[in-house]
């Protein structure tokens, strides 16, 4: 018998306070996800093996430490080498777009997100991404 | 947490939401002029400033019920961008582009914030 890991804890990297506090509400209340939330690619580095999330989400365009970088160090974290990251971005460049899916991001969510389906959005791309 | 709880958080992030747009359209303004006055050398670091404000506004707006100042504010940040890649001296010609897109997204917003503050 095959039982299907469930989505329970996310890791969310944003700098931006007002997203960072309407995505904890959507993915908590809605979702109801165990959310921790970090401000910056490094405070993110720090907690992630602390947490181990099921699944990072992960802004792009981020002062010091972008998403790119923060992508890359994540990777070589034993521990996350293989969990789902998926990129929010408000980029809308079909090329930037191809080289986070060629980086082997799990999906990408287009900010602005809509907080009352993000939590839906979300488990669809984890449904896809550990049972592809 | 229960649906009315859900819905007064909601609520109350939109408001702060909204509080802050004026200051945050405050600061584009800032950097149009600033952008104006750059010498050569000084343009790239305003030009940066510029796209981070219209690119954070782009990537929020909507989800807080701005989705009007999402769109005005990508068309922006989309040009921005450009001219970012570009890396070469703005010509009068961009800076008056760059000006009527920042009035484009200020008025826009504006109104949408009117609107928000008509309807609560």
């Amino acid at each position: 018998m095959h039982l299907k890991r469930s989505l329970e804890r996310i890791l969310y990297i944003e700098d931006e306070q007002d997203i960072r506090d309407i995505a904890r509400l959507a993915l908590e209340a809605i979702g109801g996800f165990n959310v921790m939330i970090c401000a910056s690619g490094a405070e993110g580095l720090s907690n992630a093996p602390l947490f181990v999330p099921d699944l990072v989400l992960l802004d792009v365009m981020m002062p010091e430490m972008d998403g790119m970088a923060t992508f890359a160090a994540l990777r070589n974290i034993d521990i996350l080498a293989e969990t789902p990251i998926v990129f929010l971005t408000a980029t809308y460049q079909v090329d930037e777009i191809k080289r986070f899916q060629a980086l082997g991001a799990a999906g990408i969510i287009q900010k602005p997100f809509d907080p009352m389906t993000l939590s839906k959005t979300i488990s669809v791309i984890w449904d896809r991404a550990i049972d592809p | 947490m229960n649906e009315a709880e859900f819905e007064s958080q909601l609520k109350k992030l939109k408001q702060e939401f909204a509080g802050n747009l004026v200051a945050r359209l405050r600061d584009i303004n800032e950097y149009q002029s600033a952008l104006r006055l750059a010498t050569k050398g000084e343009s790239s670091e305003y030009l940066d400033k510029l796209q981070r404000a219209a690119h954070s506004l782009a990537g929020s707006g909507a989800s807080f019920g701005f989705s009007v100042t999402s769109d005005v504010a990508a068309i922006l940040d989309s040009r921005l961008q450009e001219l970012q890649r570009h890396k070469g001296d703005l010509s009068t010609g961009d800076i008056a582009e760059i000006d009527s897109l920042i009035d484009n997204t200020v008025r826009q917003t504006r109104a949408e914030l009117k609107n928000y503050h008509d309807r609560n």
